[in-house]
């Protein structure tokens, strides 16, 4: 086995008492040296090199091993940016069963605080030290932010869920965005013009529902999951995913989409997965401006509606479902979205059972704005 | 000595909107509105303080008396503590209190928040929020084993 030369001690044993046999290392240090040791690997081995462009975030991606390109590349393509442009960050991605590269633990060899063990996370700050695993899957992230130096480390590609591939290096993306003071948001933003309408709500609100319904009217979109966006002097969104998630009545409705499905033998529980620039006809587009912020609720009754909302609504919508499935940078998510949204009007969006419906309502309620 | 009180600032963040403050327990997972009142006198704990120099803050920035006041900001101070906004300051803490962003035609309201909780499934983490600040997870903080 090549890779780290200390791998074996975190798969260390416990004696009877519970104690570790040996010294452990810190995170902060397993971080600091996982990452050494992918530097090194590359150096020695090499690997195929990708430069992407994600909003004003520059970041090189060194892929070690064939398999893990097909999770990590088609959802970034859109992003494959100038070789020769200044970097901000360097991310190693290594799939272990594939490189030789010592495999990532099959557990923090450190106590469990929660019942949510299997999933970790560590963050020192923006500049600081940062790592979110899921131990379940084999799958982590780690990133020195003031070497501006990341390690995704997976164990076997072949074994990732089926939406690791729908937002590959998401953690990665996030700490590297936050250092260039630009946040990645739980968020839909769609425009008919040049006037994007951000959507914001929990998964299941509508977002995806509406961006399809948005594409089918040939509407324009930065995304319908996650966005990336600038604050400075306006609020502008930056496509992050080329990728549309589609379940229940909106794959039937969508069935354009779904046609094109790039899971199509998925489970029962999986969402259909298709790549926005199949169906966008261009209108997958590299920025838009956010004129305004939509909370989204689903009421089921035949008309949509729209009326003032707090501040409060789009923050807490924004803020507390991009926290969750970034694990990291809550405080600073939380004031960007914060930031954000003091430059935005502020909407509640009642969305009836026809999506094209609360389309129309949207583009006369925009035009209106 | 009386007690001094000051925001948990590991666990919290508010935001002001225009008079109206947002305040998020990331260790909760609560959410709170507060008015214009309650967002000073959370505004004022950012350094620490008791709860009669915060009465003297908000009678002296609002033009009201104690008399009218003291229930309802020993109250507010109260609840803050009980949602685990404020924290009991260490003895050796130092006070610098910031000038207040409070405009001159501000009117006393009786401080009030809002609870939200229903985004605590969503906000509720990995052990990260028992973590010492320093050294992050999985070094436990101090504090929670006391």
């Amino acid at each position: 086995m090549v890779g780290r030369k200390d791998a074996q001690i975190w798969t260390s044993k416990v004696n009877q008492a519970g104690t570790p046999e040996i010294a452990l290392p810190t995170a902060s240090q397993f971080i600091v040296d996982s990452i050494d040791d992918a530097t090194s690997f590359w150096a020695k081995h090499g690997g195929s090199e990708h430069h992407l462009k994600l909003g004003r975030a520059r970041i090189i991606l060194r892929l070690i091993g064939s398999a893990i390109g097909e999770t990590v590349l088609p959802t970034l393509r859109h992003a494959l940016a100038d070789p020769d442009a200044a970097s901000d960050a360097v991310i190693y991605a290594i799939d272990s069963q594939n490189t030789g590269f010592a495999g990532p633990p099959q557990d923090w060899p450190f106590e469990t605080l929660s019942d949510q063990g299997r999933q970790r996370v560590h963050w020192t700050g923006p500049d600081g030290l940062a790592l979110s695993s899921d131990e379940s899957r084999g799958i982590w992230h780690l990133y020195d932010g003031a070497k501006q130096t990341g390690l995704y480390w997976i164990r076997a590609a072949q074994d990732l869920p089926f939406w690791e591939a729908a937002s590959p290096l998401r953690h990665h993306i996030h700490w590297v965005s936050l250092q260039k003071d630009q946040g990645m948001l739980h968020a839909a933003v769609i425009a008919k013009g040049e006037a994007g309408a951000m959507l914001v709500g929990r998964g299941g609100s509508g977002k995806s529902t509406m961006t399809a319904a948005a594409m089918r009217q040939g509407w324009r979109s930065t995304g319908d999951d996650f966005v990336l966006v600038t604050n400075q002097p306006e609020p502008v969104s930056y496509p992050l995913y080329d990728m549309i998630k589609l379940s229940g009545m909106a794959e039937n409705m969508f069935a354009e989409i779904t046609a094109s499905a790039l899971n199509p033998q998925r489970r029962s529980d999986e969402k259909m997965l298709a790549r926005m620039s199949d169906h966008a006809n261009g209108a997958f587009v590299e920025a838009l401006p956010i004129k305004a912020a939509f909370a989204l609720t689903l009421t089921g009754k035949p008309q949509s509606r729209i009326g003032r909302t707090s501040s409060f609504q789009i923050v807490s919508a924004v803020a507390a479902s991009s926290s969750v499935i970034l694990r990291t940078g809550l405080k600073e998510t939380f004031a960007f979205t914060s930031d954000m949204v003091r430059k935005l009007p502020c909407f509640r969006f009642e969305v009836g059972n026809d999506p094209l419906e609360a389309l129309d309502v949207l583009d006369n309620f925009m035009g209106e704005i | 000595m009386p007690t001094r009180y000051i925001v948990d600032h590991i666990n919290i963040s508010s935001e002001d909107f225009d008079g109206e403050t947002v305040c998020v327990n990331f260790a909760t997972g609560t959410y709170f509105g507060l008015n214009l009142t309650a967002g000073a006198i959370l505004d004022f704990f950012s350094a620490p303080h008791t709860k009669d120099e915060a009465l003297q803050f908000i009678t002296a920035q609002f033009g009201v008396d104690k008399a009218h006041t003291q229930d309802d900001i020993d109250s507010f101070i109260d609840s803050l503590i009980k949602e685990k906004l404020l924290l009991t300051a260490d003895d050796d803490a130092i006070a610098e209190t910031k000038p207040a962003d409070i405009p001159d035609d501000a009117k006393y309201e009786p401080p009030r928040f809002e609870i939200y909780t229903d985004l605590q499934e969503l906000i509720m983490l990995d052990p990260v929020h028992d973590t010492d600040p320093e050294h992050g997870w999985p070094q436990r903080r101090a504090d929670l084993d006391q």
